[in-house]
C-alpha cells in the first residue's frame, strides 16, 4: 500500500487531465476568475459609465463611439448605455466576493462546531446538533431576509445575512467525518501514547477531513453564488450604481422584449460559473471516493 | 402504536421551535432597528417621535414588550400591517393559500420528471443517457430559477403568445412560474433518485430478486421504487419549505404573481415590521407541519420506521 | 468409474471474472472449471477473497458492469449454453435453474416487502402459480423451513426476524423455485454458532427430502466434513485442486491444502499451529507463476515463473490440481 503513495500525486493531476469536463470546467473557471479579478485590464469602459447615445445597443462587432473607446459593445449596452461586458467583469466581483466570504467564514465556523461535537460528544454534541436540527426546521431564508431589512440592503449586509444559513452543512460533514475517524485505530493509538487532544485533532484527524471538506467548500460556493444572485436581483444586495450579476437581472428585467441580452449574458454567467463549480466538486468527490470506478 | 404520542412529541417541539423564532425575530427587529426610526421622516420632530413610540408601546419595558406580543401572538393577534394598514392576518391569508398552490404544483412537475430521469440514469450507469440525464439534472441547479422564468417569459409568453406574461387569475398564469420554480428541486431530486437507485440497484437484497428469477423492471418498480421514496420525500418537503420561505419571491416577483414570497419581498422594500413577523410565524408552523407529514409518510414507505 | 462418465447437470470450463477498477484489473476468478453431478454436493472452499462469491454470482450472470465483468468460460447448465443466452431467457436460468442463498440475511431480503410476499414472488415465478395458490404455496415452503406459525409469519417485515430466521426464508426463496442446482454461499457464515447448526441440519435434512445439487460455498473445514462429497480448493481467484472429501484429510496433492489441513489437524491435536506462512497475496499485484509460490515451503524456481497446468493427478478424473510438484500420499 505504501509503494502506491508516491506516484498519486502525478498520476492525480494525469486524471485531472483526462476527465474532460473536469478539464473544461477547471479552464473555465480560472478563465472566469482571471478575468474578473483583473477586469480593468480586460476592458477599456468603465463599469458605472454611461452613455445615453449608445442605449440599448445590441451585441456588436462595430468599434464604439464613446469618445477616446473603440472597444465594440461586444455583449450590447443597457438601459444607461453601459457596457455590458464590463458591467460582468465589476459584477462578478461583487458575486464573487460575497460567494467566497460566505462560503469561508461559514465553513471556518461550520467545521468547527462539527469537529467540537464529533470530537467531544456527549452534552457538547447534542447541544450542537439540537441547534442545527432547530436551525434546518427554522425559516432561515426569511430570518435572513429580516436582518437585511433592519441593517438596510448592501454588500455587508447581505453576507452578514447569508452567513445565517452557512454553517450547518459545514457543521454535519465535519462531525459525520470526525465520528469515522475517531473510532478508528489512530486516534486511539494516539491516546495511548499520550498525545494531546490539539495534537490528535490537528495531525491525524484534518488531513482525513479535508477532501470531503474541499468538496462542500466548492458547492457551498455555488451556493452561494446563486443565493447572492437572488437576493440582489430583488434588490437587498448591493445597490446601483455597483452592480453584481444578479442585480444586473434585476434592473435589465424591464428592457427584456427590447434587449434581451441584458439578462441573458449575466444569467448565462451566473449558471456556468455554478455549473463549472458543481463540476469540480463532483469530480473531487468522486476522485477521493475509494469506491470509484474507473470508466 | 406510538403514533399518536410521536405526533404530540413533534407538535411540542413545533411550538418549542415557533416560540424560539418569534423571540428571535422580536429581539432582532427590537434591539438591532429602531422601529420609529425607520418609519419616520428625517426631518421629523421629538414630539412626532415620542408620540409614535407611545402609539406603539415601545416606551414600555423590553420583558413587558416581548410578554405583550408573546401573548398576542398566542391570541392569533399579529397586529396592524404598516405598509397596508390592515391585520397582518388579513395580509397572509390573501396571499399564502395561492402561493401554497404554485409551490405545491411546482413540486408535482418536478417529482414527475425527476423520478422518471433518475431511474434511467440509474440503470445504466456511466452510459451516455446517464451523462444526458446529470448534465440536465446539474443545468436545473446551477440556473438562478428567475432567469429560467424570465427566459421562459421571453420564448412563450412574449414570442410565442401561447401564455400571459405575468399576473394572475386563469391556470394560465400558473405555469410558468411553476414550472421555473420546478427545476431547481427537478434536479435535486433526479440526482438523489439516481443516487438512490444505484444504490438499491447494487443492494445485496437485489442479488436475492434477481437470483430468484425477477426481471429488472419488476425489480426497478416493484422493489427499489419503495425503498428511494423517503429520500425523495425529505428532498421535497424540504424544498418546499424553502421556496414557501422566501425563495419562489424572485419568481414571483418576474411574474408579477401576487403570491407569499412577492409579499415577502414586499414587507422588505416597506420596512413593515409586523408583517415580517408574522411571515416568519407562519411559515414556521408550516415548515414544521410538513416536517411532521413527511415524517409520518415515511413510515407508509419503510415498515422499520413505527413511531 | 460410472459416476465419471454420468453427464453433469452444471459444468463450468475456463471461468474468468475481472474487476476493472482504478488502480487496474482484478482477476477475481481466473480459469476456474468444475462440474456437478446431478445430486451431489460440491464445497467451494478457500479464504476470504479467494473469488468463491465471484465465482457463484458469474454463474448466475449477476456480475454488475462496472465494474465487474466475466471475461472468458464457458457455463453449461443441464445442456444449455448460459454464457450465451440473451439476457431476457436468463430469467429461466436464474430461479429455475439456479437458485441462490446468499451469506448474509440481514441485508439480503427487501427491507420494505413482507418475507411471504419475497417468497411468493419466487413461487409465482419459477412455479407458475398465482394468486391463492401462489400464497399457499409460499406459506407451505415457510413450513418447510420450519418456521413456526407459518401463516402469522407471512406478514412480517424482515427487521421483525432474528438473523437465523432471516437465513431460513433465504433457504425458503431458493427452494421455491425449484432449482436444479442450489447455490449456498456461505449460508451460516454471519451467524451464531448455535443458530449456524441449526441451519446446517436444515440444510442436511432438506437435502434428503428435495435430492438437490448443491454448490456449498464456505470458509469452515467443520462445514465441510458434515455437508460436501466433493471439495474444490480455491486460491486467489484460481481453483488449485479438487478431490473427494475424504481425500482431503487423507491425501491433499497441493501444499496450500495440505497446509490448511495441517493446521486444523495440529490444533485438534493440541500441537503446534502450523499455519501458513505469509500473508494472502494482494488480487491487484499477484506473485508470478504459481501465486502460491511466495507461501510454498517446497517452491523450487519453475513456480516463480510459469503458471502450473490444471491436471488429472490419478488419471480418473477424480483429483486435479493445480501444481507443478503435487504431494503424494506416500511421500
Amino acid at each position: 500500500m505504501e509503494t502506491t503513495k508516491k506516484p498519486k500525486k502525478t498520476s492525480l493531476l494525469r486524471r485531472f487531465r483526462h476527465n474532460k469536463p473536469a478539464l473544461i470546467a477547471g479552464i473555465a473557471l480560472l478563465i472566469i476568475f482571471t478575468m474578473v479579478i483583473l477586469a480593468p485590464v480586460f476592458t477599456d469602459y468603465g463599469p458605472a459609465k454611461s452613455d445615453l447615445a449608445n442605449r440599448l445597443t445590441a451585441p456588436t462587432m462595430a468599434p464604439g463611439e464613446a469618445v477616446g473607446v473603440t472597444q465594440p459593445h461586444i455583449l450590447g449596452t443597457d438601459q444607461l448605455g453601459r457596457d455590458i461586458y464590463t458591467r460582468l467583469l465589476y459584477g462578478g466581483r461583487v458575486s464573487l466576493n460575497v460567494g467566497f466570504t460566505v462560503a469561508t467564514i461559514g465553513g471556518i465556523i461550520g467545521v468547527i462546531l462539527g469537529m467540537l461535537a464529533g470530537y467531544f460528544g456527549g452534552w457538547t454534541d447534542m447541544i450542537i446538533m439540537r441547534m442545527v436540527d432547530v436551525w434546518a426546521s427554522s425559516p432561515t431564508l426569511l430570518i435572513a431576509l429580516t436582518f437585511v431589512m433592519i441593517l438596510g440592503p448592501g454588500q455587508k449586509n447581505l453576507i452578514l445575512a447569508l452567513l445565517i444559513n452557512s454553517w450547518t452543512l459545514f457543521c454535519r460533514m465535519a462531525r459525520s467525518q470526525v465520528l469515522v475517524i475517531r473510532s478508528s485505530a489512530m486516534v486511539e493509538s494516539g491516546h495511548a501514547i499520550g498525545a494531546s487532544t490539539n495534537r490528535i485533532l490537528y495531525k491525524h484527524i484534518m488531513p482525513n477531513i479535508i477532501s470531503p471538506m474541499v468538496t462542500t467548500y466548492i458547492l457551498e460556493l455555488a451556493h452561494f453564488i446563486n443565493a447572492e444572485a437572488n437576493l440582489s436581483f430583488l434588490g437587498f444586495g448591493v445597490q446601483p450604481p455597483d452592480t453584481s450579476w444578479g442585480l444586473m437581472i434585476g434592473e435589465g428585467r424591464k428592457y427584456l422584449t427590447q434587449a434581451p441580452w441584458i439578462v441573458i449574458f449575466p444569467g448565462l454567467l451566473i449558471a456556468t460559473t455554478v455549473l463549472c463549480l458543481n463540476l469540480m466538486g463532483n469530480w473531487i468527490r468522486d476522485e477521493f471516493d475509494p469506491l470509484a470506478v474507473k470508466l | 402504536m406510538g403514533m399518536g404520542k410521536y405526533i404530540a412529541q413533534r407538535l411540542l417541539f413545533t411550538l418549542f421551535v415557533v416560540l424560539g423564532i418569534s423571540i428571535l425575530i422580536f429581539f432582532i427587529t427590537h434591539i438591532v432597528g429602531n422601529p420609529v426610526d425607520i418609519m419616520l421622516p428625517l426631518q421629523a420632530t421629538d414630539v412626532e417621535r415620542e408620540a409614535l413610540t407611545k402609539a406603539l408601546g415601545l416606551d414600555k419595558p423590553m420583558m413587558e414588550q416581548l410578554w405583550i406580543f408573546l401573548r398576542d401572538f398566542s391570541r392569533g393577534d399579529f397586529g396592524i400591517s404598516w405598509w397596508q394598514n390592515r391585520p397582518c392576518m388579513e395580509v397572509i391569508m390573501d396571499r399564502l393559500p395561492i402561493s401554497m398552490w404554485l409551490i405545491l404544483l411546482a413540486s408535482m412537475i418536478s417529482v414527475v420528471c425527476a423520478i422518471p430521469l433518475g431511474i434511467l440514469a440509474a440503470y445504466r450507469p456511466g452510459s451516455i443517457l446517464d451523462r444526458v440525464v446529470t448534465i440536465f439534472s446539474t443545468a436545473g441547479i446551477c440556473f438562478p430559477p428567475f432567469w429560467i422564468g424570465l427566459m421562459l417569459m421571453l420564448i412563450f409568453a412574449v414570442k410565442l403568445g401561447w401564455l400571459p406574461t405575468s399576473g394572475m387569475g386563469t391556470w394560465k398564469h400558473l405555469v410558468l412560474p411553476a414550472v421555473s420554480i420546478s427545476f431547481r428541486p427537478m434536479g435535486h431530486l433526479a440526482q438523489i433518485v439516481r443516487f438512490e437507485m444505484i444504490q438499491q440497484l447494487n443492494a445485496l437484497y437485489a442479488v436475492t430478486a434477481r437470483a430468484k428469477g425477477v426481471t429488472e423492471m419488476t425489480l426497478l418498480f416493484k422493489h427499489a421504487l419503495k425503498n428511494i421514496m423517503t429520500a425523495s420525500l425529505t428532498m421535497i418537503g424540504n424544498d418546499y419549505c424553502k421556496q414557501l420561505g422566501g425563495l419562489s419571491a424572485a419568481v414571483e416577483v418576474v411574474f408579477g404573481f401576487a403570491g407569499f414570497g412577492h409579499l415577502i419581498s414586499e414587507t422588505i422594500e416597506n420596512m413593515d415590521f409586523p408583517l415580517l413577523q408574522a411571515e416568519v410565524f407562519f411559515v414556521a408552523i408550516i415548515v414544521c407541519l410538513i416536517n411532521l407529514l413527511t415524517d409520518i409518510l415515511y413510515a407508509a414507505f419503510d415498515p422499520r420506521i413505527r413511531y | 468409474m460410472e459416476e465419471t462418465k454420468q453427464k453433469p447437470i452444471l459444468s463450468v470450463k475456463n471461468l474468468g471474472t475481472s474487476f476493472f477498477l482504478r488502480e487496474g484489473e482484478v482477476k477475481a476468478v481466473d480459469d476456474v472449471s468444475f462440474s456437478l453431478n446431478k445430486g451431489e454436493c460440491l464445497a467451494l472452499v478457500g479464504e476470504s477473497g479467494s473469488g468463491k462469491t465471484v465465482t457463484a454470482l458469474s454463474i448466475l450472470r449477476l456480475i454488475v458492469w462496472p465494474p465487474g465483468k466475466i471475461v472468458s468460460g464457458e457455463v453449461n447448465l443441464d445442456g444449455v449454453d448460459v454464457f450465451s443466452l440473451p439476457m431476457k431467457e436468463m430469467r429461466n436460468v436464474r430461479g429455475k435453474g439456479i437458485a441462490m442463498i446468499l451469506q448474509e440475511p440481514m441485508s439480503s431480503l427487501n427491507p420494505s416487502q413482507t418475507i411471504g410476499r419475497q417468497i411468493q414472488e419466487a413461487v409465482e415465478i419459477n412455479q407458475g402459480l398465482k394468486g391463492e395458490a401462489a400464497k399457499k404455496a409460499a406459506i407451505d415452503m415457510l413450513g418447510v423451513v420450519r418456521i413456526p406459525s407459518p401463516e402469522k409469519r407471512y406478514y412480517n417485515y424482515p427487521h421483525e426476524l432474528s438473523g437465523g430466521m432471516k437465513q431460513r426464508i433465504m433457504i425458503a426463496i431458493a427452494l421455491a423455485c425449484r432449482p436444479k442446482v442450489l447455490i449456498a454461499d456461505e449460508p451460516t457464515c454471519s451467524l451464531d454458532v448455535t443458530i449456524q447448526a441449526q441451519i446446517l441440519r436444515l440444510m442436511q435434512q432438506l437435502r434428503k427430502e428435495i435430492e438437490t445439487t448443491i454448490l456449498f460455498i464456505t470458509s469452515d473445514l467443520g462445514i465441510v466434513a458434515e455437508m460436501a462429497d466433493r471439495v474444490a480448493m480455491m486460491y486467489a481467484g484460481q481453483l488449485i485442486e479438487i478431490l473427494d472429501v475424504y481425500k482431503l484429510w487423507d491425501a491433499p496433492a497441493h501444499p496450500y491444502t495440505k497446509g490448511i489441513m495441517g493446521s486444523i489437524m495440529a490444533m485438534k491435536e493440541g500441537g503446534r499451529l502450523s499455519i501458513i506462512e505469509g500473508d494472502p497475496p494482494n488480487l491487484l499485484h499477484l506473485p508470478s507463476g504459481c501465486h502460491f509460490h511466495p507461501r510454498c515451503q517446497y517452491c523450487q524456481d519453475i513456480c516463480k515463473t510459469q503458471v502450473p497446468a490444471y491436471t488429472d493427478l490419478d488419471g480418473d478424473g477424480k483429483h486435479w490440481v493445480r501444481c507443478h510438484f503435487p504431494l503424494r500420499k506416500d511421500k
